[in-house]
């Protein structure tokens, strides 16, 4: 009967995992295909539109993509380290009320958000706001909520005791955060930035709104691009793209150590 | 300058409605290994945590080293602090946690690194600086607690229940390590616990808590010998507890009646108020087995009882016993001795008059 069930789960795990991967494989494979229409055929390999990627079109979208997500991403880190410490390590008085406010714009629409936004700045004399400031702020409404998440996560998780053992030692607020909290719940503030840097860096719904001509993301310039044609280089541009989202996790990953968080230990 | 590490003065904890410790008072001297005896729940940790300042008391007064406390926060109170769960820091070597309060006092490196060495060394950890809390035993995670907690010096240590997690040998084992290394240092220790073997073994003085009252202080040989009430007979050791009623004194002798059976016993006159008397306890190793014929003296308080139960403690038996009153009498009798003992035996008990403690509550 054991042996039945945990045949079963291996096959669902494997079925799971090609679920997940396949449609990454067929990106790849289209990528790699030889004709401008995409095919797959294996045998006759190029990566000449990997070639194609290095022209301006693509790589000042990349260029803004990154750094509005490397911004979004250490915005949000912070502010969610400021708001999870009052909220969640302080449990200022109404916590529980300020938290649900802070992770309410996770049940608006991005779509609703965005006309919302724009609406907004036009209609406060903002509208030079739009671009690269304005998909900032609006990429950390849509991350915050994450990033709060996941910092306020570890601070619940983080043992009191700890800090009231610091405390008969004699370390100061100041101090027991510095040395403390913070090494201790680091995990939690990575994962929390990660996530906001790869909401930010995929995002289309908001920055739709916000983009401005001749000044646009990766994944809206992909969008645009797709209208007129569908050739392999979307495929490669796609590929080029998870590979640096992939690269960041690792850096991440190896800077704030939060996969062992995930996996239930710290070091 | 007071000579006393810790004044607990008229001490209470309310929450909401319920009043968890009461009007407590208690005083400590500097170098004293004070034990807080109760069972779980009587507040023992709730006092522990005010002395500590984690929790302001409610009314009453504490004084550190001679100095009121209100107001002052717990890293101004220069008191180490030893947890239940260890609470080290899981981020830090056994090095970094024990030198983390000298380092947070901005102590140069080389005298952090003297009086981690130090510490380390009296609770026997040498070698293992470099591991990380995760890497270390039970009892090496228990001994880098009580050496990150000494390492400041404090004068005065709380230590809430930090044997608990551990298994019995090792208990056993570092009930005397943690003796010495009180003794050695001189360190004023306030341990709280509810195992009063432990209490016993370690402690000058215990203090025993029930229902956020203190119910008796006094040393482990004393709180043995003269336990002032019911609940100290019973948590203190082993006793037999009987509801009395006082019928007749004269001559230094109370006697007693067991209520609802006809059994009397003659004790010794207490210096209690006769009419006053409501139970007697006696300890199991009081009770003595007449074995036939040993001598022609006419012993007082003989028991005439059946053998219902024996548990094999190793070296002793306990011995239950019934008298026809249906009293249960709970015997300690030597194993070497008891052997032709078993159930449904008739034998004869006997105890001494002093032995037997009158109480009145
Ligand atoms: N913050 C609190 N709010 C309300 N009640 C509390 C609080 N802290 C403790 N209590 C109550 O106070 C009583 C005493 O608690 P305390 O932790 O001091 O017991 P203890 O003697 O240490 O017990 P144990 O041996 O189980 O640790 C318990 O009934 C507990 O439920
Ligand atoms: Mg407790």
């Amino acid at each position: 009967m054991n042996r039945i069930v945990s045949g079963l789960f291996r096959v669902s795990i494997v079925l799971v995992m090609a679920f997940i991967t396949l449609p990454l494989i067929v990106v790849m494979a289209a990528s790699l295909s030889p004709s401008s229409q995409v095919t797959l055929v294996p045998w006759e390999w190029t990566v000449r539109w990997y070639g194609d990627l290095v022209a301006r079109r693509w790589i000042d979208p990349f260029i803004l993509s990154a750094q509005i997500a490397v911004l979004v991403s250490l915005i949000s880190g912070v502010l969610g380290l400021l708001a999870a410490y009052v909220v969640a390590f302080e449990k200022c008085p109404g916590h529980a009320a300020i938290m649900s406010f802070l992770l309410s714009p996770l049940a608006v629409p991005q779509i609703v958000k965005g006309v919302a936004i724009v609406l907004f700045l036009s209609s406060a004399g903002l509208y030079r706001w739009v671009g690269t400031p304005g998909l900032v702020a609006a990429h950390i409404i849509l991350t915050l909520p994450f990033a709060v998440r996941m910092i306020a996560t570890a601070m619940f998780n983080f043992d009191r005791n700890l800090d009231r053992a610091g405390q008969s030692l004699g370390a100061t607020k100041a101090q027991r955060i510095r040395h403390l909290l913070i090494p201790i719940i680091k995990p939690g503030v990575f994962s929390g930035m990660t996530f906001a840097f790869i909401i930010s860096f995929n995002n289309i719904p908001l920055s739709v709104f916000l983009v401005r001509p001749g000044q646009t993301t990766l994944p809206i310039t992909v969008i645009n691009y797709l209208e007129y044609s569908l050739d392999p280089v979307l495929a490669a541009v796609n590929v080029a793209s998870l590979l640096f989202v992939l690269a960041v996790i690792f850096v991440f990953e190896k800077i704030g150590g939060f996969s062992a968080q995930i996996h239930g230990g710290s070091k | 300058m007071s000579t006393s590490d810790i004044e607990l003065i008229n001490l209470s904890k309310n929450f909401g409605a319920s009043q968890i410790v009461r009007e407590i008072d208690l005083v400590v001297p500097h170098g004293e290994f004070v034990s807080i005896l109760g069972p779980s729940g009587c507040g023992k940790t709730t006092t522990l945590n005010m002395i500590a300042g984690f929790i302001a008391p409610s009314s009453g007064q504490i004084r550190i080293r001679g100095v009121e406390q209100s107001g002052v926060p717990p890293e101004k109170r220069q008191v180490g602090l030893v947890f239940q769960n260890y609470a080290l820091f899981p981020h830090m070597t056994v090095a970094q946690n024990v030198g983390f309060g000298l380092k947070m006092q901005g102590k140069s490196r080389d005298e952090v690194d003297t009086q981690v060495k130090k510490a380390l060394q009296s609770v026997h950890l040498d070698g293992l600086e470099h591991r990380y809390p995760k890497a270390l035993s039970g009892g090496q995670q228990q001994r880098t607690a009580l050496a990150r907690a000494i390492a400041p010096r404090p004068s005065l240590l709380l230590l809430d229940e930090p044997l608990s997690n551990l298994d019995l040998k090792l208990r056993e084992a570092m009930r005397i390590e943690l003796k010495d290394v009180q003794r050695e240092l001189g360190i004023t220790f306030v341990y709280v616990t509810h195992d009063q073997e432990e209490a016993m073994a370690m402690s000058d003085r215990i203090v025993v808590m029930h229902e956020g009252v203190i119910a008796q202080v006094g040393s482990p040989s004393e709180l043995y010998r003269a336990p002032q009430s019911t609940f100290v007979a019973d948590f203190i050791g082993k006793s037999n507890i009987f509801a009395v009623t006082p019928t007749a004194n004269g001559g230094g002798i109370q006697r007693v009646r067991i209520a609802e059976t006809g059994l009397e016993l003659l004790a010794a006159s207490p210096a209690t108020v006769s009419s006053e008397i409501a139970f007697c306890s006696i300890r199991p190793e009081a009770l003595r087995w007449i074995e036939v014929n040993t001598s022609t003296e006419h012993p007082i308080n003989v028991l005439p009882v059946k053998i219902i139960k024996i548990v094999n403690l190793g070296a002793y038996l306990e011995v239950w016993c019934r008298h026809q009153s249906n009293t249960i009498f709970k015997a300690l009798i030597s194993a070497a001795r008891g052997g032709q003992l078993a159930i449904d035996v008739a034998i004869e008990l006997t105890v001494e008059p002093a032995a037997i403690k009158l109480l009145i509550h």
